[in-house]
């Protein structure tokens, strides 16, 4: 990318050698009212959250994060990530594959409904799994009578998180994919390929970044998923709390040092998501940009960037 | 031109599909389906009862308006960081872009808490602001707060790009059009951003209205002030109301809707805008 | 409006883009600035226009004896028409006509109803009536350049500068470009200045030609002087196809194989190279004594209108092209293999050092 700031800042005259090079005070002056408010939103509550855990100390910081209903926490978290992540990366590649070699009707139906866990509140999320498996719910009697319990217990979690995170891989893929022409892909079938075969050895390579970057981004929501796992959840100590859900629970308790111990486990986890996605930004761009460039349609709305959390 | 249907000439079609239609129903047709059935089988005045209960018409007019006026402050902020990003070079710069993401990638209850921390009365924040009367957590700010962080990244990521491919020659020929840096900023340049900046406006406008983990822990989530509707909906959860909070989700739903066909109307008068 | 540029230079760090370039352009006149990539063509527009600034050693630039070397574009009043248009995407042909005089503030300030008939006649003067209300995107390539010109034309330039403005355009809509460009500067007499890469373009277009390679002014003539009397072997070569032959020299006169030509431009003697032009290179089927020498023809190729033919010289093995009309062809009969004889014309030898 090409350095931009001393030849045209809004029009701003150039180089060193010019004797009426414009004043940087208005370059200093946005850069530092930039960084103020992203320090005030972004760095404080960062900073906050690594100082509260360990405003007791460390032995404090240590128990809470290791404490059983913690532990248990962050086994539940993990496993319905384990779980989501493969889940929506198989879906993802099934449906990129079919939305962008295929053409047929009720497409952009399609596209919709699988944007629609990003366009509601997890909330709902978690609702409209208790209105079908609740208690009360179309299929309560049923499980009942069959004695599988889905809310309030893991199933639900699993599923609801499920939901949330299942547009990730699809989104980074699509767009992708519908700017690289089938053409590889064709002349792979047309040597007698089979469809495995060309996905593998020609679709794969090509998509590989995207792919990464959607995983990084499914995995970070799943694990940060509350919203819709707080309604499905009932809150059932050592058995449907995950860690966010275990977060508010402390926090809720007034322990506010042993939920931030807790949060510092997330942030990591976010920051890691940070790191991973610039790394795999950078090495995908090149192919991201080529395509895109070309005037593909990305699918409904939306930035790359994961929603989390809520 | 078009091309030409491709008529199923790659193999897969059909497993895909199918696949893709089965786990599709299972996670999302099936239980908005019956979200919906919900919502008719309670009938009409139950569903008005439950839409129009004082508590949930006061949590449509508190959510909309954070998520609008959260979407405003970031539609400025967002161009003002995009702006620098891209424009200027500082040390740390990669860093900064970098963290922009992070509303992305925290989860919301642990941004949620950690605001609550520096905003609070004895945060960092909180202990500058409460003494001057400001109460910056368990209130209407406490609610922008929340709904402005979670809001931050779609802006700058939908400026970013557009400013990052802007060819210095439309500044240079402004320049030699007479027009000065301002005129250059707010004739040449910022028309071309605006249907970026609009587009990541409803994008983050769609986002706040949903909040929900973020916002509980520094709202206060006082009802008829700072109670959003993803909250009224899982307090009637809590109740066991599934009917009353089926009918209010709906109502969330319907504005999800109308704001996803904005911003697809949007996308699509940005990408006009692009001339090759 | 006069160009008078003195000893300019400009480095980018230890790149030297230009190196003390002295030029004059008489008021009117429309100029080229012709060279490869890289040759500081480029550079030196965009420190005509005020786009870029050149060494703080002394350089100058001065329009009609006035030092305009620190002052922005628009204190210069220059109109400047961009490769790839700038057009603003936002804005219609009309908006974009207009925004220079839009951009006028205080006592320049333009009443509206002035730049609207402006606009208008401009829009008419590059042939673009009836497409006021249109955008950028739904104009061809040739009609976005027209725009752009239009639009620089708007503000009353002193100067006009061109940076390859028809490099971004099909071959047919830049030569009908070309053509009409001319038209227009012969009409409204504006001191042009346009950088092109393209001799044919040049030698069309251009009042004078300014011929540029490393940063260096090679040579400045009108397109007659370039193209006939080239300063050095870097500018026939550049202008037009051509040949090497070794030589043996002295004085005016050159040995070929037994043959004895007239040396044109510079004087030499001993071994030299001489150079000639394709269409110079006439081709005979009999040896003519001390007027030709012997060549075996390696390829003959038909290309469109013209012929190519490929020799290769007996004595040496040096190949050459020559062109002939397909007229030429079909009387001689040429074909690969066959033994014929060359007579070169106009043969050329420049001063050693020339940069080639």
């Amino acid at each position: 990318m090409p350095t931009r700031s001393a030849e045209h800042s809004a029009g701003s005259a150039p180089a060193a050698a010019d004797p009426r090079a414009a004043s940087p005070w208005l370059g200093r002056l946005l850069i530092a009212l930039g960084l103020a408010y992203l320090g005030v939103v972004l760095l404080l509550p960062l900073l906050a959250i690594f100082s509260e855990a360990l405003s007791k100390g460390w032995l404090a910081y240590l128990t809470a994060i290791g404490d059983r209903e913690a532990r248990v926490a962050i086994s539940l978290t993990l496993l319905s990530a384990a779980i989501a992540v493969p889940a929506n990366l198989v879906f993802g590649v099934m449906a990129a594959w079919a939305i962008t070699k295929f053409e047929f009707r009720g497409k952009s139906l399609l596209l919709t409904l699988i944007d629609l866990p990003f366009s509601v509140s997890p909330v709902i999320g978690g609702l409209v799994f208790v209105l079908l498996y609740g208690a009360r719910g179309w299929l309560g009697p049923w499980l009942e009578a069959h004695d599988i319990q889905i809310v309030f217990a893991k199933p639900g979690i699993v599923l609801a998180t499920i939901f949330v995170t299942l547009p990730f891989v699809v989104r980074e893929l699509v767009p992708l994919m519908q700017a690289q022409t089938a053409a590889d892909e064709e002349a792979a079938f047309s040597l007698g390929a089979t469809g495995w075969q060309i996905f593998r050895h020609v679709t794969l390579p090509n998509v590989k970044w995207a792919l990464l970057y959607g995983v990084i981004l499914c995995n970070a929501r799943a694990m940060g998923e509350f919203g819709a796992a707080s309604v499905v959840s009932g809150y059932i100590r050592g058995s449907t709390v995950t860690l966010p859900l275990h977060i508010e629970i402390v926090f809720n308790d007034y322990n506010a040092a042993g939920a931030f111990a807790c949060a510092t486990l997330l942030t990591l986890t976010a920051l890691a998501t940070l790191v991973l996605k610039t790394w795999v930004e950078a090495r995908g761009r090149g192919a991201r940009r080529a395509a895109l460039a070309v005037g593909a349609l990305p699918v409904q709305a939306a930035p790359r960037p994961a929603r989390s959390g809520a | 031109m078009t091309r030409p249907l491709k008529a199923r000439v790659l193999p897969g079609f059909g497993l895909t599909i199918g696949c893709t239609l089965f786990y599709l129903s299972f996670i999302v047709l099936i239980p908005f389906a019956g979200l919906f059935l919900k919502g008719v089988a309670i009938g009409p005045t139950e569903f008005w009862q439950a839409i129009s209960g004082t508590r949930a018409v006061a949590s449509y007019r508190i959510t909309l308006g954070s998520a609008f006026a959260a979407a405003t402050l970031n539609a400025f902020a967002g161009l003002l960081i995009a702006w620098i990003l891209v424009r200027y070079r500082f040390p740390g710069r990669r860093l900064v872009d970098a963290l922009v993401d992070l509303p992305f990638a925290l989860p919301a209850a642990v941004g949620g808490i950690a605001l609550t921390a520096v905003f609070g009365p004895r945060g960092w924040v909180g202990r500058i602001a409460y003494p001057l009367g400001i109460q910056t957590a368990y209130s209407r700010i406490g609610l922008l707060l929340a709904v402005t962080f979670v809001g931050l990244p779609y802006v700058v990521r939908s400026v970013q790009p557009v400013l990052e491919d802007l060819p210095p020659e439309i500044e240079e020929a402004a320049h030699t059009l007479g027009a000065t840096r301002w005129q250059t900023f707010a004739h040449a340049i910022l028309p071309v951003l605006t249907p970026a900046i609009l587009s990541g406006f409803a994008l983050a406008l769609a986002r706040g209205i949903g909040e929900y983990g973020a916002v509980i822990f520094i709202s206060g989530n006082i009802p008829l002030q700072t109670e959003v509707t993803s909250l009224v909906i899982a307090i009637k959860l809590d109740q066991y109301d599934y009917a009353g909070a089926a009918a209010v989700a709906l109502v969330m739903l319907a504005a999800a809707f109308v704001l996803l066909l904005a911003i697809n109307v949007l996308q699509a008068w940005s990408r006009a805008y692009q001339v090759r | 409006m006069s160009i008078d540029v003195r000893r300019l230079s400009k480095h980018f760090g230890t790149f030297a883009a230009l190196d003390a370039i002295d030029l004059q352009v008489a008021s009117g006149e429309l100029v080229a600035l012709l060279g490869p990539s890289g040759s500081g063509k480029t550079t030196l527009l965009r420190i005509l226009a005020g786009l870029e600034f050149p060494d703080d050693d002394g350089g100058r630039v001065l329009f009609d004896s006035v030092d305009v070397t620190v002052a922005t574009p628009a204190e210069r009043r220059i109109g400047l028409v961009f490769q790839h248009y700038a057009l603003f995407n936002h804005l219609t042909v009309a908006g974009n006509v207009a925004f220079g005089l839009r951009m006028r503030r205080g006592k320049d300030r333009v009443a509206k109803h002035v730049i609207d008939e402006r606009a208008q006649q401009l829009i008419d003067l590059v042939q673009l009536s009836g497409l006021e209300q249109r955008y950028p995107a739904q104009l061809s390539g040739g009609q976005r350049q027209r725009v752009g010109l239009a639009r620089a034309l708007a503000i009353e330039p002193r100067v006009l500068l061109l940076d390859e403005p028809f490099g971004a355009l099909d071959a047919q809509v830049r030569r009908d470009l070309r053509k009409w460009l001319k038209e227009l500067h012969a009409k409204i007499q504006v001191t042009s200045v346009f950088v092109t890469h393209d001799q044919e373009e040049a030698l069309e277009l251009a009042n004078r030609v300014v011929v540029m390679h490393a940063g260096r002014v090679q040579q400045i003539g009108t397109p007659d002087e370039v193209y006939e009397q080239p300063a050095n072997a870097f500018v026939y070569q550049f202008l037009g196809s051509s040949n090497v032959l070794r030589a043996r020299a002295d004085g005016r006169q050159v040995e070929i194989d037994g043959a004895r030509y007239p040396l044109e431009g510079a004087a030499a003697s001993g071994e030299v190279r001489t150079y000639v032009r394709p269409h110079d290179l006439e081709i005979v089927a009999a040896a003519n004594g001390g007027a030709t020498f012997a060549v075996t023809v390696r390829e003959v190729q038909v290309i469109g209108p013209t012929v190519r033919v490929v020799l290769q010289r007996d004595n040496g093995g040096d190949l050459v092209e020559a062109q002939l009309t397909r007229g030429q062809l079909a009387a001689l009969g040429l074909e690969a293999g066959r033994r014929v004889f060359a007579r070169p014309r106009h043969l050329k030898a420049f001063a050693p050092g020339a940069s080639s």
